[in-house]
């Protein structure tokens, strides 16, 4: 969340597009798996683009891969560039406008070394002028995503401003192509000062450079040629006959391009050191230099200041910016007059437009939801021109894996175009939502979106609806920026629903991340070799892989120090095989945050798999599957029943879906369904989830034999995931709490002060039950506290069924000593027929009416035996919801709630 | 375009200040360029020597600035050796812009390559979308029927001419010695030759000669309407009932056993595909079934209306290495072909003989790229020699747009390995198939029939136990390579078709078909049958 995305502004959202270079057929890796095609490794790249966040960079936006390595990018735009710009405003033209720019972009290009990266792409195109003739650099990324250009097949940059080095070194290498993973995108900074120097010098003498060279090789050669110059800038200026207008120039302007081209690299300054030039002498620097790292919670001690600091400069940011260039083309030409009209109307009256003050890729979002794709607008604008593939078949192919004849070759140069998205279909379907809804006051417990007709429809209309959505991110919007302050309001808005946009802050804000996220994960060590480092390293090719991001090699790389840094942090676990898959979410949400994932990861595995990854975590997954049995024959026992006949017991498949948190077993998009749920719920949601699992499969369970429910399990078939988390919901809410109730589950801390509670009082707590005990029951115990509860519940309601039944099973004569009020006796012995049937009486029927209800078994704990053959004896009658008193009906001695029954 | 491959390993050497008046020097190796992130460095020193934790700011700090100070140096020096090597003129400024400009024209290549057919295409696949398909098509169906009542005519008067000829011959022979010499019969024989080759003649020069007024007059229809002007349909679908309800070939298509399954392929993100056995002789998907004459055939719409789509429907044919249409399968398939006009691409010989031109180039390919050997020791024993044509593996591809239900055609070169019941999934054939999903993967195209015993017609040696075993080697490696397809990125394939020869034993057929749900664990099976 922050840095936060720049606002929209009068920006416009651009997209452009270029193809991925394809490996050669049949290539592999050095570890003799198929090389990651090229454009999954841009994408992976590319997301980190997204943190750069500099007034003098347009800001990424998105970008996606598309079928046949194609490469989306949506980025901020703006429709003057500085070539365009100098022709219309002198104001940009005159040599301290010129200075201006140049102090802009040299702002732009020291905060991107300091990211870590250089342009290689710099070029008056590239150089866009937004409405307040603010300098903003474009598509300076290529470098970046491409790693170095290693990863497309053209050439990234135009020759005409390139340094000589740039073209020597791409002269002696392939471009494109097979060298995998070597690149470094770190980039020699001084390269991109001489492309400015030459951006500059051609706008100062007013002539394109070189024009006369068509050809690239002539091109090349006149760069090359200015480089050996002992001083290119006068070399220049003769070339192109403009001596005069340059000596027009002030000295220090003219000095400060002397010192962009000079012709050796070991001799030209970096950027960070120009800015202190006397040129820019009585210029200010518009914002912090240095990239701010993601942090959340907004209260992160080590960067408040930081925040301030920026705060600050945003202040005088937006003093300065001052009024609109008059004239400045805001909407394109192509745009029909009306449409034109509405748009420079909302622009003008800027006042009114909330949208241009919300986030671009808060923007993009609801673009998207609004109908808009990408790929649709590109093949309108022809951008995209896809040959039908019947025409671009190959004519042979032999066995090695050659192809011959044919045009399958996407080898294109980079297409400079960029298209803007048209938003003003976004814009009149969100024109009438009043602007104070924009903002949202929390306080006041006034963020509900209850009065939109959509909040009552099913979440797959929800998650799509604009408005909807709109009114969804403006509320947790608010509600994360005051997180933790407001973590309560933050849960019980998640309990509607999650938005998608903000759906990994909300995770994390549900897990309770906090403190010094960020700062904790740098000081753990991430590097040092351990023993489990190979396990990882096998595991992670093999998780979650459909996934663009996760496939991508930084998405390997991440996976790789996130887990590293859990296993290095958690020196009593250990790493067991599933954690992988238990990481891939949060990786995925957190894709630029790893700090953040790691936090939720770290909680999560507390929360829900605590004890888990225990070098021998034998009794505690022991445990769980018993519960999980009991669980089955307590919610669905005829599939109880067929399970136990064929021996199909939990350990043959419920492992993998609890150690991994169903991760393991299903894709991403729907885990993210069950979990938006179960980060709501208590550890012992993920066993509801287990039986809802089962009760959407009972169909087929039931008629299947064992090697069939194997063979079913062994590949998940598609399942329902909505029906599932409605399901387990019900489940859970039909469950008394310690049925659940595990010995080796987190201890809250109400639970862990129970020993100030009297001795009464504790009796009627569940406690833990060896395991021997809960995998010889079938039936789960239910403990005195809960029993009397439900049976408060009962008293409370008028019907005269209740939800319990409670049967005595002890003898009449113990029974009339004293048992507990609206217990009925059936006394064991004489219950049930030979053949397991209900022996017919009065007390029969009125158990057979119960069906369906609670039936809680109670009898002594010292003929236990006694007990668990009745409920067993139920459960093969098939009656649901059976559980057994835990520790006996003695537990209700001390608190005095036995009565004699009259 | 600039890649720094080399990285040069240093050590990094810093002291800092301890306030107690020490000083704690600390040399770690880094490589450079580095990408370490110095903060999380200067931790791990930390921890690791016992440096204590107030100075973490200094050191993490001294870090960034050596690293990012060395980081340009190593490029600063780099690019300085380049610059230099140009003025010492160890590159002269004419090479590199040569360079550069090779560079540039491979990328530029392919961009305005937007050819007729391409333009042709487009406008096609326009108007086959919009009401006047139904001219379209209507065009297109007299155009085939035309054809191929010649074409039956054809066929007619040759046998004709050979039945009549038959008979003189007979006659003359049997009058040999009574009044006719050897000689006469002799020359009745070159006469009949000569009659029947001119008959031929003329009966092609006819047909293609109407192939041609058909293409031109396609052709001009397409564009014309386009354009939004009407033009009149040279011919009428009505018109040609006429002229040729009893002459057009009408294959009857026999029942044929036929199965479907519905799978989910995938670990966790499940891609569903249709997968159907059936046996049918494989060229009858490129016949068109039994129809009224007058009625445009419903496959033909279903094959027009997505021939410049993206989802395209192949067919692999298992052909010899001989690249014509002469013999066997590929006889018959070049008769089908030529039952009407090929409109949007070359006709079938055409395209055919520019893959006979593109063989030479493969075989230049192969004598370039030798097999990698292995066994360093076998280097006495002489690579084998390239042979001067395909071989088994290797696969040609067609394309039709006037089959039934099929556009493209995968000719697959097969020798006789394939009889043996002892091949695997390295046979050259096998890795063919997976080339073959390959190609489909990357060109749209997403119905495929692949014959699934690798054979066309059964044979005695083909006994129950080969059939399993083959059928079980070819289900799992396509398995294998559809799971595979996953990660080429282009399109999925939704309809795998396995074919088995016509005719073979209703057992047999059910056997195999029981087969597939276990090989591809159908979880939600939803068997269709008709036979």
């Amino acid at each position: 969340m922050y840095p936060a995305s720049p606002k929209l502004g009068l920006a416009h959202l651009g997209a452009s597009t270029f193809f991925a270079s394809a490996h050669p057929s049949e290539s592999c890796g050095s570890n003799g798996l198929p090389l990651t095609p090229n454009s999954i490794r841009i994408y992976g790249r590319a997301r980190a683009l997204q943190l750069i966040n500099h007034p003098h960079l347009s800001c990424y936006v998105d970008i996606h891969r598309g079928k046949h390595e194609r490469i989306r990018v949506i980025q901020e735009y703006y429709l003057l560039n500085l070539k365009g710009a100098c022709n219309k405003y002198p104001e940009i033209r005159s040599h301290t406008g010129l200075a201006q720019i140049a102090h802009q972009v040299l702002q732009g290009l020291v905060y991107l070394n300091t990211f870590g990266t250089v342009t290689c792409n710099l070029s008056p195109q590239n150089i866009l002028l937004d409405p307040h003739g603010q300098a903003k650099l474009y598509n300076y990324g290529l470098y970046y995503m491409t790693e170095a250009g290693s990863a497309v097949s053209f050439p990234l940059g135009i020759v005409r401003y390139t340094a000589p080095e740039v073209l020597l070194h791409g002269a002696s290498q392939d471009g494109g192509g097979g060298s995998g993973g070597t690149a470094t995108v770190t980039g020699n900074p001084a390269w991109d000062v001489w492309s400015l120097g030459m951006v500059l010098a051609e706008a100062v003498m007013g002539y394109q450079l070189f024009e006369k060279c068509e050809e690239v090789e002539g091109l090349v050669a006149e760069v090359l040629r200015t480089g050996l110059a002992a001083e290119p800038l006068k070399h220049l200026a003769k070339t192109h006959n403009s001596t005069q207008k340059l000596d027009a120039a002030p000295q220090e302007l003219r000095d400060f391009l002397c010192t962009c081209l000079t012709p050796d690299p070991k001799d030209r300054p970096m950027p960070r050191s120009l800015l202190n030039h006397p040129l820019f002498r009585t210029m200010t620097i518009s914002a912090p230099l240095n990239p701010i790292l993601p942090h959340f919670p907004v209260i992160d001690p080590s960067l408040c200041l930081i925040d301030f600091a920026q705060y600050k400069a945003k202040l005088s940011e937006v003093e300065n910016k001052g009024t609109v260039l008059p004239d400045y083309p805001l909407i394109p030409n192509s745009d029909s007059p009306l449409q034109a009209n509405h748009t420079t109307e909302v622009i003008k009256s800027e006042q009114k437009d909330q949208l241009s003050e919300r986030s671009m890729r808060e923007v993009y979002h609801l673009w998207q939801l609004a109908g808009g794709n990408v790929e649709q607008e590109l093949k309108k604008q022809k951008l995209i021109r896809t040959k039908p593939a019947i025409l671009t078949l190959p004519s042979v192919m032999v066995v090695e894996g050659e192809v011959f004849g044919g045009d399958a070759s996407h080898q294109q140069q980079l297409e400079a175009t960029t298209i803007i998205l048209p938003l003003h279909s976004l814009r009149s379907r969100l024109a009438h939502v009043a602007a104070h809804k924009y903002y949202p006051l929390i306080t006041q417990r006034e963020c509900g979106t209850d009065d939109l007709e959509t909040s009552r429809l099913p979440l797959v209309i929800r998650e799509r609806d604009v408005e909807y959505q709109l009114h969804r991110i403006l509320t947790f919007q608010r509600l994360l920026q005051a997180y933790p302050y407001k973590a309560d309001l933050v849960k019980s808005e998640a309990r509607k629903d999650t938005p998608p946009f903000y759906r990994s802050l909300i995770w994390a804000a549900l897990l309770g991340v906090d403190g010094a996220v960020a700062d904790t994960y740098q000081q753990l060590d991430k590097e040092t070799p351990t023993l489990t480092d190979r396990q990882i390293e096998v595991d992670i090719p093999r998780c979650h892989q459909y996934d663009e991001l996760l496939s991508s090699p930084q998405g390997h790389a991440k996976f790789t120090r996130v887990l590293k840094a859990w296993v290095v942090s958690h020196p009593h676990l250990v790493y067991w095989q599933g954690l992988d898959s238990l990481c891939a979410p949060f990786l995925y949400l957190n894709f630029n945050n790893e700090a953040l994932a790691y936090a939720c990861l770290s909680r999560f595995i507390d929360k829900y798999l605590h004890k888990f990854f225990l070098r021998d975590n034998s009794a505690v997954i022991q445990e769980y599957l018993a519960k999980f049995s009991h669980m089955i024959a307590f919610h669905d026992p005829r599939l109880a029943n067929h399970l136990h006949s064929i021996g199909f017991i939990p350990e043959l498949y419920a492992i993998p879906w609890f150690l991994t948190m169903y991760t393991h077993v299903f894709p991403l998009q729907k885990i993210f369904l069950l979990w938006d749920t179960l980060l709501l719920g208590e550890a012992s949601l993920p066993l509801c989830v287990a039986v809802a699992l089962l009760r959407q499969l009972a169909d087929r369970l039931l008629q299947f034999g064992f090697n069939e429910c194997i063979l079913l399990f062994s590949d998940m078939p598609d399942i329902d995931m909505e029906r599932v988390v409605r399901d387990s919901v019900q489940v859970f809410c039909s469950t008394p709490p310690s049925v659940t109730f595990r010995q080796h589950q987190r201890p809250t801390s109400e639970r862990d002060n129970n020993s100030h509670l009297p001795q009464s009082s504790q009796d009627l707590l569940m406690t833990g039950v060896s395991l021997a005990e809960l995998k010889g029951e079938q039936c789960p115990q239910v403990s005195g506290a809960d029993l009397l509860e439900l049976s408060a519940q009962r008293r409370k309601s008028r019907r005269g069924l209740a939800k319990l039944l409670l049967v005595d099973v002890r003898t009449s004569e113990e029974f009339a000593r004293g048992t507990l009020p609206e217990a009925m006796n059936m006394p064991a012995d004489f219950t049930f027929t030979p053949e397991g049937s209900l022996a017919p009486g009065p007390n029969a029927e009125l158990l057979t009416s119960y069906r369906g209800k609670i039936i809680a078994v109670i009898g002594s704990r010292n003929n236990w035996g006694q007990v668990t053959e009745f409920a067993e004896k139920l459960l093969v009658l098939e009656f649901p919801r059976v559980c057994t008193l835990h520790k006996g009906i003695e537990v209700f001695r001390a608190s005095g709630a036995l009565v004699v029954p009259s | 375009m600039v890649v720094s491959v080399r990285s040069e390993e240093c050590v990094c050497e810093l002291t800092l200040d301890d306030c107690g008046g020490r000083t704690v020097s600390v040399s770690v190796p880094v490589s450079i360029p580095s990408t370490i992130c110095p903060v999380e460095l200067a931790h791990r020193l930390l921890h690791h020597h016992n440096i204590p934790v107030y100075l973490h700011q200094e050191l993490s700090e001294k870090l960034r600035v050596y690293l990012r100070d060395r980081t340009e140096e190593h490029h600063r020096k780099q690019d300085q050796r380049a610059v230099d090597g140009l003025r010492d003129g160890k590159v002269s400024v004419a090479e590199v812009a040569a360079a550069w400009a090779t560079k540039y024209s491979q990328v530029k290549k392919g961009v305005d390559e937007g050819c007729e057919s391409e333009a042709v295409g487009s406008m096609y696949h326009s108007l086959v979308h919009s009401p006047a398909a139904a001219n379209l098509l209507g065009l297109e169906h007299s155009f085939a029927a035309a054809i191929s009542s010649l074409v039956a005519q054809r066929e007619q008067a040759l046998h004709d001419i050979h039945e009549r000829q038959t008979q003189e011959m007979s006659q003359a022979v049997s009058q040999v010695g009574s009044g006719l010499t050897d000689d006469d019969v002799n020359k009745l024989a070159a006469r009949h030759l000569e009659d029947a080759q001119l008959a031929e003649v003329q009966w092609d020069s006819t047909i293609t000669g109407l192939r041609e007024s058909q293409k031109r007059e396609f052709h001009n229809f397409v564009t014309e309407s386009f354009a939004g002007r009407e033009v009149l349909t040279p011919v009428t679908p009505k018109d040609f009932v006429t002229t040729s309800s009893d002459m057009v070939m009408v294959e009857v298509a026999e029942p044929s056993q036929e199965e479907s399954f519905t799978i989910h392929l995938g670990a966790q993100m499940k891609q569903m595909h249709n997968l159907r056995l059936l046996s049918a002789h494989g060229l009858q998907l490129c016949k068109y079934q039994a129809h009224q004459a007058s009625d445009i055939p419903p496959q033909r719409i279903q094959t027009s209306m997505s021939l410049y789509s993206h989802n395209l429907n192949g067919l692999v044919l298992l052909v010899d290495d001989r690249i014509n249409t002469y013999t066997g399968i590929k006889r018959e398939f070049g008769r089908v072909c030529s039952k009407s006009t090929e409109l949007h691409f070359p006709d079938v010989e055409d395209q055919l003989e520019s893959v006979r031109n593109t063989v030479p180039q493969v075989v230049q390919w192969r004598r370039d790229h030798p097999p990698t050997q292995y066994d360093t020791d076998d280097s006495a024993q002489p690579a084998p020699s390239v042979p001067q044509h395909l071989k088994a593996g290797d696969f040609y591809m067609t394309r039709h747009s006037n089959l039934a239900d099929v556009h493209v055609v995968f000719h697959m070169i097969v020798d006789d390995s394939l009889r043996s019941g002892d091949i695997n999934s390295r046979h050259p054939v096998i890795l063919g198939l997976r080339n073959v999903l390959k190609v489909a993967c990357l060109g749209d195209i997403t119905t495929l029939t692949i014959p699934l015993l690798l054979t066309n017609s059964m044979s005695e040696e083909m006994t129950m136990s080969w059939c399993q075993k083959r059928a079980e080697l070819v289900y799992k490696c396509i398995k294998g390579f559809m799971m595979e397809m996953t990660s080429w990125g282009g399109a999925e394939m939704k309809n795998m078709q396995f074919l088995v020869p016509k005719g073979i034993s209703e057992d047999l057929f059910q056997h195999l078909a029981s087969m597939l749900p276990n090989i591809f664990r159908v979880s939600n099976p939803l068997v269709v049958k008709s036979s």
